[in-house]
């Protein structure tokens, strides 16, 4: 199963060192004096090194614009989400967390997950960093707390964390289904050889094609994303396919019993905040 | 009316419900529902025991099938059951009347009325089931009911070493009960125990097999029954509250093992080794019991070993069942059962007035001449010792006299048969019965007139014999020193009038409307029966005349204080400490079987302590080190330190997804 | 995009960016001290799961991946909602986001590390003096009664 080839190792080995001491440069120290602006430069350096490492390592989408795009928005997701965690100020985590939201956004929007792109941003930029900053507001003690700047053991921290990326990476690039570095090029082999066991297995063309299993597995089988006929047929002619349509006929479809679970789950966690966060009159918190 | 007889353990069993259930809500009134419920059961069967034309059969429901075995809910009404349920619930009626009065005020009146309704409930179930196995399942409930009694005062200490001895007591019968059933199980073709079927097949069971089945059933009847060598349980069976005491020698517990062996007569009978066993045992129990009662003092321990003594009579007069007289043996034995239960009934409510008036002391050595005092128990008391002393014509008499006259003929017919030595031992046996009823009548006597003749004495803390746990305040019981309320006294005249006239009205002689009845009996008109006997003059007169004899020396002893009793235990001083110690029987059962017993718990519990318990600890040590060691410091509240741990494990994990 | 041909190399960048996103949400739950950051950082490690999931749907042409993300969101919404529900709690318990305070599940007899708080970096002000908006009063001042906010202040 261990088919990395040395290269690869020793990519992921450099890009991780020099990903974990940018991390660790930029992190809080205990040295009685403000970091000065050279370590943080430095830190920063070795961080993006790190990110263009890691964008060796992976492919990335092949015509010239989604390639550029996506090499913009992974650098940038990644160099945010370790500004995120360096920061002293947790307003400023706050805000590098919502750069790291919209980078991913883009992420998934060249993934062809629009909905969710705009669903993301929506809920996590829109809602819920505006939560935390409430929060923060209603929580800072004089914004100028001491364990703001104190990181606790960073140095075990980013080793920890970071064996945890490289183990990560080697797994996912030793991933037997993983062609691209065995053949040296950009494969564009065709789903259809992988699908085929499974068409096996099941065998769904025997089952008409009203059949909700047949739909359900058509789709799964289909590579290109598109809508099951029923839908299909009610379009007016001339109109492209919406993306929403698919994505939410499967969630109302295959998945609907998780969807009601999820509004479940939303219900519950309402009722909880509202009973966690109210001040108990007479209470122990006063 | 017949098939209603379901109807007779079922009322005790509702009204013990109801008081379990509703007992605090009812508080003083907890006793009702036990009255009403056992007292309409008895009326219930007076209609089942005039209705009776023929044996009959209800089936209630299916209990167990399994298999190949069958068990049936089933009751079966013959005459037998008919006798028995009436007389049991009667008596557990007027009981529990008693007990309204003498229980009142403790803490656990409730408690103790619903244990009755049960007690009541298990054994007419007893006497009503018509298989070996309900049968053992009510005979087990008995013995539950009664350890619950015996052990009501449960925070008394000897109260609950009585209660738990005669648990073990009667566990060590029940197997005898157990074991004879499996191999009953096993000779019956069909595995059907019910009882038509099981004396339907008597042809097929080998004689071996049924003499052992019969001593097994009958070492079942032994401990149940108070007889030798099982006997010890019931003296310290007084533990319990006194009606308690009258219910168990009375009606419910003791008589069971005698009914048990009286129903399996005829898969017993033909057997010649059975019946002198049975009989020598009892003879035995009678003599040994008999000669304990001479010395003791405490009231109701006279009254309990009169009650073993009278339950050898019974055993003696079915184990005369040899030859011709089995079916005749039978009878007296029952009757005798039957009248026993209304004047040791009555004795035992006596007695249990006197405690009460007596705040709660039955040493006959602290209180004498209560004759003024308590007029109606003195003259109830009387009548029933009267007729434990059997003499003419109270209901003792007539029965004694059929168990002797069984006796008798056993003899003569074994002579006849000319098996010398089987005759040789019932004309032994015989006299021995004889004396013993002299005995009876003496110390039943001499109990009475310590109790009521004399010199006036009330018990006072001050007494030399008075127990160092005597802490009754007499001066707050409204009732000391008195007669009883009516509500006690109530009973005791109902059960004097009939330990006067039952004998008479059941008798062989008179009517022999009791014989009638047990004849009917399933498998008993099978039995081997000889043509009308007459009435045995010799042995009514000889039976009497010892009676007198008894009571004559009694009254001389003890009706007037004299030197007489002492000067009779200094010249018999070997005699009167064997009697006094019970011929040392609890210290040698003790030495023989429940020390060596407990030196084997000794040996199990270090072992267990030291060898597999330090096992455990040792491998226990291990882990312990460790963890306080090495891993107590990982513990250390601090989220963060705990994620990273998660963290780390999650990188081991992937190590070993890559390299395997 | 969409009818563009996604190849396992697309899925590989994907799960290594995802991977990367875990991995720096890992260490800012491990080192920051502020319960507020350290909620951040279990988002970013959410986010990370969340691009593995869309990479390997889109790899596989089906929807299951986005569905699965968009459930991640829903409990995402729900779990800030709650813990910040908490945070507000604690921090008005003990004045403080600090983590470390909070100790009380550790094995019985075990003393409590603290943390020692000098040798800290200094507090850098921002340059310039702090300005806020000024604004104009636009009625009259509503009279407040002493009893009313001291009620209220209760």
């Amino acid at each position: 199963m261990f088919e990395i080839q040395p290269l690869q190792l020793i990519q992921c080995l450099i890009a991780c060192l020099s990903g974990g001491v940018g991390t660790y440069l930029m992190m809080p120290h205990r040295r009685q004096f403000a970091k000065p602006g050279l370590v943080f430069a430095i830190g920063l350096g070795l961080i993006l090194f790190a990110a263009g490492q890691l964008m060796m390592l992976g492919g990335s989408p092949t015509p010239i614009v989604s390639k550029v795009f996506f090499n913009i928005f992974a650098i940038a997701s990644v160099v945010a989400s370790a500004l995120m965690i360096t920061a002293r100020d947790p307003v400023h985590s706050a805000l590098w967390f919502a750069v790291v939201v919209l980078s991913t956004s883009g992420l998934f929007l060249l993934a062809g997950a629009g909905f969710l792109a705009a669903g993301t941003v929506i809920v996590y930029a829109g809602a819920i960093i505006v939560t935390f900053l409430f929060v923060i507001m209603l929580a800072q003690s004089e914004g100028k707390a001491v364990y703001d700047r104190l990181a606790r053991q960073p140095a075990q921290a980013t080793v920890t964390g970071f064996i945890l990326i490289w183990c990560l990476l080697i797994v996912i690039l030793s991933n037997p289904g993983n062609t691209y570095f065995q053949s040296g090029s950009n494969s564009s082999a065709s789903l259809a050889p992988r699908l085929i066991p499974a068409k096996d297995l099941v065998n769904y063309k025997r089952l008409t094609a009203t059949n909700p299993t047949y739909m359900v597995m058509g789709k799964t089988l289909t590579p290109e994303i598109t809508l099951p006929d029923t839908i299909q047929a009610t379009l007016p002619a001339g109109i492209p396919q919406p993306h929403v349509a698919g994505l939410g006929a499967a969630m109302y479809t295959t998945h609907l019993i998780s969807s009601e679970l999820v509004g479940a789950i939303l219900f519950v966690a309402l009722a909880g905040a509202v009973v966690i966060a109210t001040p108990r009159v007479g209470g122990e918190s006063s | 009316m017949t098939h209603s007889a379901w109807l007779v353990p079922t009322l005790p069993l509702i009204a013990s419900l109801v008081t379990a259930l509703f007992g605090r809500r009812l508080g003083e009134k907890a006793h009702w529902p036990i009255v009403i419920g056992i007292g309409s059961a008895f009326l219930v069967s007076l209609g089942v025991l005039f209705g009776l034309d023929h044996p009959e059969k209800i089936h209630l429901a299916e209990w167990i099938h399994v298999g190949s075995l069958n068990v049936p809910l089933e009751f079966r009404v013959d005459g037998l059951t008919a006798m028995m349920l009436p007389m049991v619930t009667f008596i557990a009626t007027l009981v529990a009347l008693f007990a309204a009065g003498y229980m009142a005020g403790d803490p656990g009146y409730t408690r103790f009325f619903s244990v009755v309704g049960l007690f009541v409930f298990s054994m007419t179930g007893l006497v009503l089931s018509n298989n070996y196995i309900l049968t053992y399942g009510f005979w087990e409930c008995v013995g539950a009911c009664s350890y619950l009694l015996i052990g009501f005062w449960h925070e008394k200490p000897s109260a609950a070493a009585a209660a738990k001895k005669a648990f073990l007591v009667n566990r060590v019968g029940d197997l005898g009960f157990a074991v004879g059933l499996f191999w009953l199980w096993t000779v019956i073709p069909d595995h059907n125990l019910a009882y038509e079927n099981v004396f339907g097949m008597l042809s097929q069971i080998s004689e071996i097999d049924r003499l052992g089945i019969g001593l097994l059933f009958f070492w079942a009847a032994t401990a149940k029954s108070a007889q030798v060598p099982l006997y010890v349980w019931l003296p310290d069976a007084m533990e319990g509250p006194t009606p308690v005491s009258a219910l168990i020698h009375a009606a419910t517990m003791v008589t069971a093992g005698v009914y048990l062996i009286a129903r399996s007569t005829p898969l017993l009978v033909g057997i010649d080794t059975m019946a002198p066993i049975v009989a020598t045992i009892g003879c035995l129990t009678a003599l040994m019991a008999g000669f304990y009662a001479l010395t003791q003092t405490d009231l109701k321990r006279v009254l309990a070993y009169s009650t073993i003594s009278q339950i050898g009579f019974m055993f003696m007069g079915i184990g005369s069942g040899v030859g011709s007289v089995v079916q005749f043996a039978v009878v007296a034995g029952m009757f005798h059962l039957f009248t026993h239960a209304f004047f040791k009934a009555l004795l035992f409510l006596g007695s249990g007035s006197v405690m009460h008036a007596m705040g709660h002391v039955i040493d006959m050595r602290r209180f004498s001449g209560l004759r003024h005092r308590m007029p109606i128990t003195c003259w109830t008391f009387l009548v029933g010792s009267l007729a434990l002393a059997g003499l003419p014509p109270l209901s003792g008499f007539w029965s004694k006299d059929e168990v002797l006259a069984a006796l008798s003929q056993a003899s003569h017919v074994s002579e006849h048969n000319g098996n010398h030595g089987v005759a040789t031992l019932y004309s032994m046996i015989y006299w021995a019965a004889l004396f013993t009823a002299g005995m009876t009548a003496f110390y039943t006597f001499r109990a009475f007139f310590k109790t009521f003749f004399g010199p006036e004495k009330l018990p006072s803390p001050n007494d030399p014999e008075a127990a160092h746990d005597d802490h009754h305040h007499h001066g707050d019981d409204p009732y000391f020193g008195k007669e009883s309320p009516y509500v006690m006294t109530l009973p005791l005249q109902i059960l004097a009038v009939c330990a006067v006239f039952v004998g008479m009205v059941f008798a062989e002689p008179t009517t022999g409307w009791f014989a009638h009845l047990v004849e009917h009996s399933i498998g008993f008109e099978q039995l081997p029966h000889a043509e009308a006997h007459g009435f045995d003059w010799v042995t009514a007169v000889l039976g009497t005349t010892s009676g007198l004899i008894g009571l004559g020396l009694a009254y001389v002893m003890y009706a007037k204080p004299s030197e007489l009793p002492a000067k009779i235990a200094k010249t018999l001083k070997p005699l009167y400490d064997a009697s006094l110690n019970k011929l040392w029987v609890d210290q040698i059962y003790y030495a023989v079987f429940v020390a060596p017993l407990l030196a084997l718990a000794q040996v199990c519990r270090y072992f267990d302590t030291y060898g597999v318990d330090g096992l455990v600890r040792t491998v226990s040590l291990v882990p312990r080190n460790i963890a306080t060691g090495l891993l107590q410091r990982f513990q250390n509240g601090v989220i963060q330190a705990y994620a990273g741990v998660a963290a780390l494990v999650v990188v081991g994990l992937l190590v070993i997804l890559v390299l395997t | 995009m969409p009818n563009s041909i996604f190849t396992s190399a697309d899925l590989t960048a994907y799960l290594a960016i995802g991977a990367v996103l875990f991995g720096l949400g890992t260490i800012g739950f491990l080192s920051r001290r502020n319960l507020i950051v350290m909620f951040l950082s279990a988002e970013l490690m959410l986010q990370g799961v969340g691009l593995t999931l869309v990479g390997f749907g889109r790899y596989h042409g089906n929807w299951n991946g986005q569905i699965l993300m968009i459930i991640i969101l829903t409990v995402a919404a729900c779990e800030a909602a709650v813990s910040l529900a908490l945070v507000v709690q604690l921090f008005n318990r003990s004045k403080s986001l600090d983590v470390t305070i909070w100790r009380d599940i550790r094995e019985a007899g075990l003393p409590a590390l603290v943390e020692l708080d000098q040798d800290v970096e200094p507090f850098l002000a921002a340059p310039g003096s702090e300005s806020y908006p000024h604004l104009s009063p636009s009625g009259r001042e509503p009279e407040v009664s002493v009893v009313a906010s001291g009620q209220r202040a209760n």
